[in-house]
């Protein structure tokens, strides 16, 4: 899931050190919540631009 | 390079985290960093003095000071008369100031040597080289806090001594014991 930093961060997660700056926009990594923590939310994903035929 | 790193541990809190950091934004003084640790797996607080001296790399203030998600700064003027503080006494390395715990305010002695039970990981500030020298000094277990603080009155570290309030927790009646949010509001 894509998610977008609300503040600044550092986490862990199976031994990788992750330093997220707010406004930072990932791939929350497998085994991460960082959503429940408060620390970012679910990326809205931009609607597809229609293109004319 | 900011005056004072606060260094906040955080797990499963995400309102109590929300004030904490606001507490810290609200500040006057702007000479700060606030490095955000979280806690994905629930370490708990020894857990979280254990992790420590691997996060010193990510402390760049002149001091530091260990705001948990569960306290608040006491009001916004804390930073600004803790750096004044500091500069005025020739950047001390260790700051004794007041906090407020389970509704007591810690320390309980005054320019005394500090005891178990009688001080708090909120009523101190320390300088960068000092903490990062002792950082192993933190008990990994619950009052790991005072066996750190001890353990530099030990070495013969200067103390000042702040009679101001630093920070209070946020919830009294409720101590957070390392117990995420939704056990605690």
């Amino acid at each position: 899931m894509k998610v977008k930093a609300l503040i600044g961060f550092v986490a862990t997660i199976d031994g990788v050190k992750y330093r997220v700056q707010a406004g930072d926009e990932l791939e929350m990594p497998k085994g991460a919540d960082w959503l429940t923590a408060g620390l970012a939310e679910k990326a809205e994903s931009k609607p597809r631009r229609k293109t004319a035929k | 390079m900011a005056f004072l790193t606060i260094y906040t541990p955080t797990h499963r809190r995400p309102s109590l985290l929300r004030t904490c950091v606001l507490s810290v934004e609200m500040q006057v003084c702007h000479d700060y960093e606030q490095v955000i640790i979280h806690d994905e797996i629930g370490v708990g607080i020894a857990g979280m003095f254990a992790a420590i001296p691997g996060n010193l790399n990510l402390i760049k203030g002149d001091y530091v000071y260990i705001l948990q998600d569960d306290d608040v700064l006491a009001d916004n003027g804390v930073i600004g008369d803790v750096r004044m503080f500091a500069i005025k006494n020739n950047m001390p390395p260790v700051v004794i100031g007041r906090n407020i715990k389970r509704g007591n305010k810690y320390p309980t002695y005054w320019r005394e040597r500090p005891q178990e039970g009688h001080i708090d990981l909120g009523s101190y500030v320390i300088r960068r080289d000092v903490f990062a020298a002792n950082a192993r000094q933190f008990g990994q277990r619950y009052a790991g806090d005072a066996d750190f603080i001890d353990a530099l009155w030990a070495a013969g570290y200067p103390f000042a001594w702040l009679d101001r309030l630093l920070s209070r927790e946020q919830i009294p009646e409720r101590p957070g014991l390392g117990r995420p949010e939704r056990e605690l509001l």
